[in-house]
């Protein structure tokens, strides 16, 4: 068993361990080794598309998951409390938008809006005033935040959904018959119980968004997030950039983790002394 | 703007500047005066290099451009001195065909400035308004006698100008001569030494044109055709040839480096520099036909920095700078004056410059090519079969 | 009941919380379908593009691309059960046989590989299953011309490889929860260790490879970047055709008849296995976590 699961994770590790001794590599091709140096660390970092593309991604992630929670917890809140035929077409609706692969949501996302804008685009700029340039609707920012915000709200909805069947309900109904209203019972009652699901969508939405390729690279139009431009940089021909920016990702990543656990850690421990 | 603002203070002087400073050897106006634009910059500028102050017409220019080309088609040190004198960085973007660019640039919102379209491609552009007809004043070191007409024709469209010629090359293929000894000279050899001694070693582009016009040639008809029945026996040649393959891509470079792949239809700038870091590379130019073509730089409609991008045509139009360009892409520019000061042997290579009777079979891609669906549909069916 | 009523949300409280929702459902899921439902019947435009028009010729013609039809159907399936196969023991490993105080760690260390790229953890393997990589190694011992880069098998290998962390943890999940005390009775009653598998272990944690398979299946329909990378532009599946279709042959039309028809297919098989998989009734547990 326990050779098993050796191997397992020598599997798993070394195309890891390929990429980050390959980032170390001093020659110009990534696929010879020619002795070892951290130039590509320098030149990942100094260029400013790296930077551009990760704040790019950061910034989409950050807002993806902030509205998704906003609007999937609100939907899962309302839902639970539907039945009939409007309740199920949601729960559709729901379960087609997670089973959807990527790639046609990417594609069917970016032709539909091309062709929504192409209708669009010339309508304002003949309703538009005389003398100002009439705004022009294109591909970017928002239509990938609402491409990944489509997949991630419907995981969040999923996830606050169970968490509320599992709840408690005398609690909502004492605090209803006490008299207090819809939403302080929710502040108050509601959501200290399902908050740990919020949070949970919160961090998935986050890392989806984050990690996305498919989606991002049909729909971004002149945007750059990180996993579009490391794809754009295999394609022009790979370098240890590339490798270098992985590795900070995937050291980024743990480090992120390590102070989780520390977090995780002192509170627990206060919470014992407590 | 001072001369000082442009030299970066090393931390080493910066030192010794607070140190002097410090003892009052200097007046805090002194220290700051020197020391002052240089602080941040020396702090900052080592580990970002775009917070240096640049020249003052970068605010012009903006500070970035999106050149979108094909792989291994530039020079990184021509790209890396416009930056330094302009201030502009330049995002590259590498694509295997001209089908994919514009594919892209047909769904709108790219984003591209500057972009490598081939001959063939141009009228479509023009006739889909897709891209800019160039003002020729913007691009000064641009001469339009000194480039051959036969290259540079396309460029001109209803008479309009529309792109400026980059270089020129040849279609035909590379074999890896340690590994394959039967010397194949024809794209009709081609296919059967991948049906033979190279079978699971070769590549074939993943784009039409070159492909279904590989397999044409090696029927014997023309690498344009678009005749229904010559396309199906093309077909036929292309699934028969499919198992042997190695793979199925434009990017044909890494695959033949490393060995994994021995043969592959390639253009002849590829081949030069493959030949030159590895001699057993032989080019080869097939006896049945093949393409010859200009690859032009031109600005699709919408390119937001826009002066930036008439920057870069008119710097890579400096024949210098098409010279160095030349040198590490290995493909032979259009403009005479950057041939003249090409080093003699590029000049004079064979890749490069092929005798004239070799390129007699050889044709320029034409416009229909590029939009017949047939052949569209061919090479999918192709790939997913 | 009574009590229910009484904390019945009115009516326009229910709306507004569910309207952002629906208006994205219909503006980013339902409004995109249609158009390239619509799109699947028009025709091919000269020079690519929607060329309007009502046909179904773009469906007459999906046969064309049967083989990528064929090789999805193939490996998806494929390469959830090998997923599954190198998964399970290894999250059994995990959940029963490894000491409390690293379970954890050993768990994050399954998932750490996930947060660097996919891209380019596939584009490692591409050197690994290149000439210099095991080929070459393989050379060494005197085993000569194996070919292992660009073909069906690669690609098998780097979907397992890549969905490997996806299938450990809901297994890994529904194991922990055994009850061990079940085991030790089983083995005290005399059971071996195969039958003890079989009639406790293997049952009580199907929940977790259901979740677990679904979710790699569903993932695995719809993937086009493992055998891009790793099949060299020769192993085509469905979501190959499909980008194909729009970035090379620029027919969208046709590509949009592609992309119904996974969507139907996709549609079409996860019922089935909803309801095959879904048999014990934990319908609000079963969330896709």
């Amino acid at each position: 068993m326990r050779i098993y699961a050796t191997v397992v994770y020598l599997f798993l590790y070394i195309p890891i361990g390929l990429i980050v001794l390959f980032s170390f590599n001093a020659g110009r091709h990534a696929s010879e080794l020619r002795g070892l140096s951290i130039q590509w660390y320098g030149k990942a970092l100094s260029n400013p598309f790296v930077g551009d593309a990760f704040f790019t991604s950061l910034e989409i992630a950050c807002i993806v998951a902030i509205l998704s929670s906003l609007m999937g917890t609100a939907a899962a809140l309302a839902l639970q409390r539907m039945s009939g035929p409007l309740r199920i077409l949601l729960d559709g609706l729901i379960y087609i938008s997670i089973m959807i692969p990527g790639i046609v949501i990417g594609i069917a996302t970016l032709v539909a809006l091309v062709t929504v804008f192409d209708f669009l685009n010339p309508l304002l700029a003949s309703l538009w005033p005389q003398g100002y340039t009439p705004p022009k609707l294109h591909m970017g920012y928002a239509s990938v935040i609402a491409a990944h915000t489509l997949f991630t709200m419907s995981l969040v909805i999923i996830m606050v959904r169970a968490r509320i069947a599992g709840m408690d309900r005398t609690l909502i109904e004492a605090s209803m018959d006490l008299y207090a209203s819809p939403w302080r019972t929710f502040y108050q009652v509601t959501l200290p119980q399902i908050y740990p699901a919020i949070l949970a969508g919160f961090l998935l939405s986050f890392t989806f968004s984050f990690d996305d390729f498919i989606i991002s690279f049909f729909v971004a139009g002149p945007n750059t997030t990180l996993p579009v431009y490391i794809f754009a940089s295999i394609r022009r021909g790979i370098t240890p950039e590339v490798n270098a920016i992985g590795t900070m990702v995937l050291v980024g990543s743990l480090s992120l983790l390590i102070i989780a656990q520390f977090f995780m850690r002192g509170d627990r421990r206060r919470a014992r002394v407590s | 703007m001072s001369k000082n603002s442009d030299k970066q203070i090393t931390s080493k002087e910066l030192m010794h500047q607070l140190w002097r400073y410090k003892r009052g050897s200097i007046t805090r106006r002194e220290f700051l005066g020197v020391t002052g634009l240089g602080m941040a910059t020396a702090v900052l500028g080592t580990a970002i290099p775009s917070l240096i102050p640049q020249k003052s017409w970068a605010s012009e220019l903006g500070d970035r451009l999106v050149f979108s080309t094909w792989p291994n088609y530039w020079n990184q040190a021509n790209l890396d001195e416009f930056t330094a004198d302009t201030g502009v960085n330049i995002q590259v973007n590498a694509f295997g065909s001209n089908e994919e660019m514009l594919a892209k640039l047909q769904a709108g919102g790219t984003g591209w400035d500057v972009f490598v379209p081939t001959n063939y491609t141009i009228s479509n552009y023009v006739e889909l308004d897709l891209i800019q007809e160039l003002d020729l004043s913007r691009i000064p070191n641009y001469d339009a006698s000194a480039n051959n007409p036969k290259f540079a024709g396309p460029a001109m469209v209803n008479g309009k100008v529309y792109c400026v010629p980059k270089n020129w090359g040849t279609t035909g293929f590379i074999v890896n001569s340690n590994k394959i000894t039967s010397g194949p000279k024809s794209w009709k050899d081609f296919f059967d030494v991948t049906k033979g001694e190279g079978s699971g070693h070769t590549i074939v582009h993943d784009y039409q044109l070159t492909t279904i016009g590989a397999a044409l040639c090696a029927l014997g008809h023309s690498f344009n055709s678009i005749d229904p029945n010559e396309l199906a026996e093309a077909e036929a040649v292309l699934i028969d040839a499919k198992p042997h393959l190695f793979a199925i891509t434009s990017d044909y470079q890494p695959g033949m480096r490393s060995g994994d792949a021995w043969m592959s239809i390639c253009w002849n700038g590829d081949a030069t520099q493959l030949h030159n870091d590895l001699p057993e590379m032989q080019y080869v130019i097939a006896s049945d036909g093949g393409e010859i073509w200009t690859d032009f730089y031109a600005i699709p409609v919408g390119a937001p920095h826009l002066d930036a991008a008439y920057a870069f045509l008119d710097y890579m139009q400096d024949p210098a700078v098409q010279a160095r360009d030349a040198e590490a892409h290995g493909y032979a520019p259009t403009d005479s004056r950057a041939i003249a000061l090409q080093p003699e042997a590029l000049a004079t290579d064979p890749i490069l410059h092929p005798a004239e009777e070799l390129m007699n079979g050889l044709e320029f891609g034409a416009a229909q090519t590029l939009t017949d669906p047939n052949r569209a549909e061919l090479i999918a069916r192709f790939k997913s079969a | 009941m009574a009590i229910r009523e009484h904390v019945r949300l009115s009516g326009w409280r229910t709306a507004a919380l569910l309207a952002p929702a629906t208006l994205w459902f219909l503006i980013m899921l339902i409004m995109p379908l249609i158009v390239i439902l619509i799109f699947s019947f028009g025709e091919r435009a000269a020079v690519g593009g929607y060329g309007g028009g009502f046909t179904f010729e773009q469906y007459a013609n999906l046969p064309a691309r049967l083989k990528a039809f064929q090789n999805t159907l193939t490996y998806a399936p494929l390469g959830t059960l090998m997923s599954l196969v190198v998964a399970y023991p290894l999250a059994y490993f995990l959940a029963l046989k490894v000491d409390r105080r690293f379970k954890l760690f050993l768990l994050v260390l399954v998932v750490v590989p996930f947060w660097t790229s996919l891209l380019i953890r596939t584009y490692a393997w591409i050197y690994i299953l290149g000439g210099r990589g095991i080929p070459a190694i393989l050379e060494w011992v005197g085993i000569e011309g194996v070919r292992l880069i660009n073909t069906p098998t690669a690609v098998l290998i780097g979907i397992v490889y890549g969905y490997l962390p996806l299938m450990v943890f809901p297994i890994y999940v529904s194991l922990e929860k055994l009850d061990k005390r079940l085991l030790e009775a089983s083995s005290d009653l005399g059971g071996s260790p195969v039958k003890t598998f079989l009639q406790i272990t293997l049952p009580l944690s199907m929940p977790g490879i259901a979740t677990g398979c679904m979710l790699v299946f569903i993932l695995l329909m719809g993937e086009f970047l493992i055998p891009a990378f790793l099949g060299g532009g020769k192993v085509f599946f469905i979501g190959n055709a499909m980008v194909d279709l729009f970035l090379q042959s620029r027919n969208w039309p046709f590509g949009s008849a592609v992309a119904v028809s996974l969507v139907v297919i996709m549609l079409i098989t996860v019922s089935i296995y909803m309801r095959l998989a879904m048999r014990n009734k934990t319908g609000a547990d079963q969330s896709l976590m």
